[in-house]
């Protein structure tokens, strides 16, 4: 910690020497997450008077995926900014490599779910990162399933009755990432390790899919997050969902006056992997002096030191991504009397794991989505889906 | 005899150059946002576009790879290197490594703002003069080959063609018959009227978040109207979900469109109506023609100008539909139900960065239109009775 202050203070100095620094970081983080993010901006200017933060709300996350795809096209990208992972793999080259700045205790810090290498480099640190967890309504549900076959049974005897707005569980065609966590807790993968064969028609993926395709007779399916849809009265025995969407998920319920919690994922042969999601943190090289990217570093390090990290998590539903900040005192009391933020924590820590870095995985995730939304549907054997989407990625891999 | 002279006088290029430079701010903006980025659409179909650090002319090579190889990996400029950039007028201080990996490092010098790429290729180092930012690699016709097997470019054209092959004819056909409607004297004209003519002058923003409502499954206007209405025949009507049911996404652009651009074109062709000349409607009464005779055989054939001039306009506009579907889909639809050519076109380029193949489908979009715009200009226009 004494290293990190150390290194902060010098940067601190060093850019104050030649005169204030401005770096602008492009963000998609609205209302009351966008307040916190300026809220810790103010204080990392406060202790920084030689740093100035153009912080810039881009809209949602397609629009500040859009602006940076234009901005760095035409050689104008901001200096910092929040982009998710199959982002990067567009303007690999674009982007500095952060562990020849971020100082190496940081990188130590950062929990082993999060060592990402894009093509052997350090270049995004993670940021704002949630999990993926059970929601269930304990009305309908008193006890969370804990396997896929307690979680079959629930969602069965529940049912589905589209007149009365019942139904078992829910699933975003436009999420995958539900299908890669039933994939990888069955033991399968998209890639084998070394990416030469496509494995996920394999027969863990056809486990994976089966199970998924027999939820999704009774699932409500639709591409508006499912907060939506229970703000509107709709009941939903049990989902899988993000833990960022906790603040959403409760609010509907509350709004629609039905109780809700949260558990941890149901499990497959005590595997119990749940995909991370959300965004990390990059720095564009090609316009940037290297004061700009020692101010920018700076202002990663301050915002995942521990007092950081953790009141961003607090205030926003994210989870810490360090290890000081998630086994730390301060992170720990405040999920000790919080039983939904604890589940996402353990959540995180055992069965976390993170997208494939594979350079064509934009592509595959949007093969991924066309191949998901075909399964729910029924619209061909879980098989057939698999091999079509096979012999698709094998053809960009 | 005498010939006309070729040659203007002054007062002709006079007015000829005020004509411009009242012209010139208009052929600006169109030169900036319309001719500029179609010219461009040409040139980057051929083309891979990336953002890429490309290497320039050799600056320096050397066989004493694994040295440079180890400092450069520590993150510090091998002082072989710096001496040779010093030459050239970079001050060591300034230069600084932002990439690393095994065989490929970028360098910068602060100073100027050159970046420098360092290549390994067995045992030889070559550094090279290097710009990062959009580099294009020729494909020729590849982006077009790989657009016509992408299976979602294939259904982006196919339900396309299903939109513009319903809703044109569709709000033709009732735009005609309000016309008809509003040509008639009837109490509070200019309020119907303007009230057909309102969804056109909003924006589409506003109009289809409307809609989205209107289409809500379980609570939306059409559902609610719909069931009502089965309700007082006695039917049976289980709820439709307009906008999650992949057989009725397209129903559902289709119903907007047709609602927003109905009034727009009747009041077109009310004026066309309203052009006609009286005597042929006076001298068919006399012939004992009938109300139904007289719109069939005098009004639909003298308004084929403007029939035929709303056909090009809503051919051309229904093909280029996108705003409907990103909005009131939030996506391609269930199952891609929804997804239209200028969608495709707008996520392969700001979605997945895939310009070249987002520009090669623009110009296959662009082809058809043409494609039919001329059919209709060389064919279709041979049907249409012009006034004399």
């Amino acid at each position: 910690m004494r290293r990190v202050a150390v290194f902060m203070l010098v940067c601190a100095l060093g850019v104050g020497a030649l005169g204030q620094v401005t770096i602008s970081f492009w963000h998609a983080m609205s209302r009351a997450l966008g307040e916190t993010l300026t809220e810790l901006v103010d204080k990392f200017q406060e202790e920084n008077p030689g740093i100035k933060v153009d912080l810039v709300y881009q809209g949602g996350y397609s629009a500040l995926q859009q602006k940076l795809i234009a901005a760095v096209a035409a050689g104008e990208p901001p200096i910092l900014a929040q982009q998710y992972q199959n982002w990067t793999t567009q303007w690999l080259d674009a982007l500095v490599d952060l562990d020849l700045f971020l100082p190496a205790e940081i990188q130590a810090d950062l929990l082993p779910q999060f060592d990402e290498l894009f093509e052997g480099r350090m270049v995004t640190v993670p940021f704002n990162k949630s999990i993926l967890v059970l929601y269930y309504r304990p009305d309908l549900v008193p006890d969370p399933p804990r396997t896929w076959e307690e979680f079959e049974s629930i969602v069965t005897a529940i049912g589905k009755d589209e007149e009365k707005g019942v139904y078992g569980t829910a699933f975003r065609p436009p999420n995958p990432e539900i299908f890669l966590t039933l994939l990888y807790q069955a033991g399968g993968s998209i890639l084998s390790d070394d990416w030469s064969e496509v494995t996920i028609n394999n027969p863990a993926g056809l486990e994976a899919a089966e199970f998924a395709a027999r939820l999704a007779q009774y699932a409500l399916l639709d591409s508006a997050y499912t907060s939506d849809a229970i703000a509107k009265g709709i009941a939903i025995g049990a989902f899988i969902d993000t833990s960022a969407g906790y603040t959403y998920n409760m609010n509907a319920a509350n709004a629609a006056g039905v109780p809700l919690a949260v558990a941890p994922l149901p499990c497959h042969d005590g595997n119990c992997a749940s995909m991370i999601q959300g965004t990390n943190l990059a720095v564009f090289a090609p316009k940037a002096s290297r004061a700009q990217i020692e101010a920018a570093a700076a202002l990663i390090a301050f915002l995942l030191r521990e007092d950081n990290i953790v009141y961003w998590a607090q205030k926003t539903g994210y989870l810490p991504v360090t290890r000081s900040a998630i086994y730390g005192d301060l992170w720990q009391s405040y999920i000790a009397g919080k039983p939904a933020q604890k589940v996402m924590t353990d959540q995180l820590i055992a069965g976390g794991f993170g997208q494939l870095l594979h350079p064509r995985y934009m592509d595959m995730r949007s093969l991924l989505i066309t191949y998901w939304e075909l399964l729910l549907m029924g619209e061909d054997t879980p098989q057939a889906v698999l091999d079509a989407l096979a012999a698709e990625i094998d053809a960009i891999k | 005899m005498k010939l006309p002279t070729l040659r203007k006088g002054r007062r002709f290029w006079w007015d000829t150059l005020e004509a411009y430079v009242y012209l010139l701010p208009t052929l600006a903006v169109l030169g900036v946002f319309t001719f500029y980025p179609f010219v461009n659409a040409f040139r980057y179909s051929v083309y891979d576009i990336r953002t890429r650090t490309v290497p320039g002319h050799v600056v320096y090579v050397t066989v004493d790879s694994s040295a440079w190889a180890t400092t450069l990996a520590r993150g510090r400029i091998p002082d072989e290197l710096a001496d040779v950039l010093r030459k050239r007028g970079a001050t060591p201080d300034d230069l600084w490594v932002r990439l690393r990996q095994a065989d490929r490092w970028v360098i910068k010098d602060e100073a100027s703002g050159q970046e420098y790429i360092i290549v390994r290729e067995g045992e030889e180092i070559r550094v090279h003069q290097a710009t990062t930012g959009w580099a294009m690699e020729w494909v020729g016709w590849a982006n077009f080959t790989r657009a016509f097997r992408d299976p979602d470019f294939g259904k982006a054209l196919l339900n396309t063609s299903v939109y513009v092959g319903t809703s044109v004819p569709t709000t033709l056909f009732l735009a005609l018959l309000l016309a008809t409607l509003l040509h008639r004297e009837l109490r509070g004209k200019a309020f119907f009227r303007l009230a057909s003519f309102l969804p056109y002058i909003t924006p589409v923003v506003a109009i289809t978040m409307v809609w989205a409502w209107i289409y809500d499954r379980n609570f939306g206007l059409l559902n609610y109207f719909l069931s009502t209405l089965a309700g007082w025949f006695g039917l049976q009507f289980s709820l439709i979900n307009w906008l999650n049911d992949p057989r009725y996404v397209m129903p559902a652009l289709v119903i907007m469109n047709v609602w927003r651009f109905t009034g727009y074109q009747a009041l077109i062709l009310l004026a066309g109506m309203q052009g006609i000349d009286r005597e042929y409607y006076e001298a068919a009464r006399v012939d004992g023609a009938g109300a139904f005779g007289v719109w069939r055989k005098i009004t639909v054939p003298l308004l084929t100008p403007q029939i035929f001039f709303l056909l090009i306009i809503s051919l051309i506009g229904s093909f280029k539909i996108f705003e409907e579907v990103l909005i009131l889909l939030q996506g391609p639809g269930p199952q891609k139900s929804g997804l239209t050519v200028v969608y495709y076109v707008f996520t392969k380029a700001f979605d997945a960065g895939h310009y070249g193949l987002a520009s090669a489908a623009s110009v296959i979009l662009f082809a058809i239109i043409f494609a039919l715009s001329l059919f209709q200009l060389t064919v279709v226009q041979k049907r249409v009775h012009y006034e004399r």
